[in-house]
């Protein structure tokens, strides 16, 4: 499962997820991409889940490429315990992803299994997604 | 190299409010700037400007103002565009002289399918534009690249690419262009491996070292006893 190996604080306030997002918004290595059109936190069950889903497709085939990393951990306190004595233990990492952001990328696989590919790992995440393709996530000049 | 005319109107109103108004009417704000002259603000219409995207298409701009008509040659510098629904929201434009040598970044199209691919390598394409100089009129279109040779484990650089009369590659030679790769074999996760994955902790930075000095410390109280 994703998570950092060294971190600078053990525990983090939870923050906004205003606006779009202005980095990680183009397809960088692969043909094609899954892109996030809501807000969200991704947990690193769900990174993992929508990797292997999609990797369990492509079979042997095509390079999947994980451009979201989970480096937010997130705290919960346990069941039936009263409020107070402090902020409860990390449970869980997430990624923050806000719309736009390309998640996932993947090359060497004809253009109808990579998009059933990414319709399976859409189905792992809570979010609502775009399947793109060089031509459509392309930035810059024409 | 493609020859293309657009008509653009000379804008007075700046700032996000007029933009959106703007972008609201079909148009799209734009901004003219070159060598002798100084940048002024425009207005296109959206439909004219996206159905005439080339990649380095050289366009005779009409500036309208009023009565007014002025002329330049420019490219399109640089198009932004909204990360989600695609559509355009500002185009640069930039003047040019047809006698001045020039930087342009160029497509490189892959010809042939390599022989690592047949034997179950996957390709892989680092670099999909390069930076060419040349004069405007001779910016090719796109560049072709034979990667039929190519084996599993094998790439090829910037500096192997053959280049038409003229125009020279400013990229860097030894940056790669294209790989064919093993693709990835999906390994079967053991579920032990994961029970302990998850009762793992990060370091934490600071604390770290605090544990290293401490156990250092009482390394020497040690020797010193």
């Amino acid at each position: 499962m994703l998570m950092p190996k060294r971190v600078k604080y053990r525990k983090q306030q939870r923050g906004r997820m205003r606006g779009i997002a202005t980095r990680g918004n183009t397809l960088e290595f692969g043909e094609y991409g899954l892109m996030a059109l809501e807000p969200a936190w991704i947990t690193n069950r769900q990174i993992e889940a929508a990797r292997i889903a999609m990797t369990r497709h492509i079979k042997r085939g095509g390079k999947v490429w994980i451009k979201i990393f989970p480096d937010k951990p997130v705290t919960a306190k346990p069941a039936e315990t009263r409020m107070g004595s402090g902020k409860g233990a990390p449970e869980f990492w997430v990624a923050v992803v806000k719309p736009g952001r390309i998640m996932f990328e993947l090359t060497g696989v004809t253009p109808e299994i990579a998009r059933e590919a990414m319709r399976l790992a859409s189905h792992k995440l809570p979010i609502k997604t775009k399947f793109v393709t060089r031509e459509e996530g392309e930035g810059g000049q024409q | 190299m493609e020859r293309l005319s657009l008509e653009a109107e000379l804008r007075k109103e700046t700032g996000k409010g007029h933009a959106r108004r703007m972008r609201r009417e079909g148009y799209v704000p734009a901004v003219l700037y070159g060598k002798e002259r100084d940048s002024v603000s425009l207005k296109i219409s959206e439909k004219v400007l996206s159905g005439s995207l080339r990649s380095n298409a050289i366009i005779d701009l009409t500036i309208k103002s009023g009565r007014k008509k002025d002329k330049a040659v420019v490219m399109i510098k640089d198009l932004q565009k909204d990360v989600i629904k695609g559509h355009l929201i500002h185009a640069d434009f930039h003047e040019i002289s047809l006698e001045e040598k020039m930087i342009a970044s160029v497509s490189l199209h892959l010809i042939g399918e390599p022989a690592g691919v047949k034997e179950g390598g996957i390709l892989s394409q680092a670099l999909r534009e390069v930076d060419v100089e040349c004069l405007p009129t001779d910016i090719p279109s796109w560049l072709e690249v034979d990667i039929s040779h190519l084996e599993v484990g094998d790439s090829l650089n910037v500096s192997e690419i053959e280049t038409p009369e003229g125009v020279t590659i400013v990229t860097e030679g030894d940056e790669t262009v294209v790989s064919v790769v093993l693709p990835t074999i999906e390994e079967e996760p053991e579920e032990v491996e994961e029970e302990e994955d998850l009762d793992q902790e990060p370091a934490v930075i600071g604390e770290e070292e605090d544990e290293e000095e401490a156990a250092e410390e009482a390394g020497e109280t040690r020797e010193e006893d």
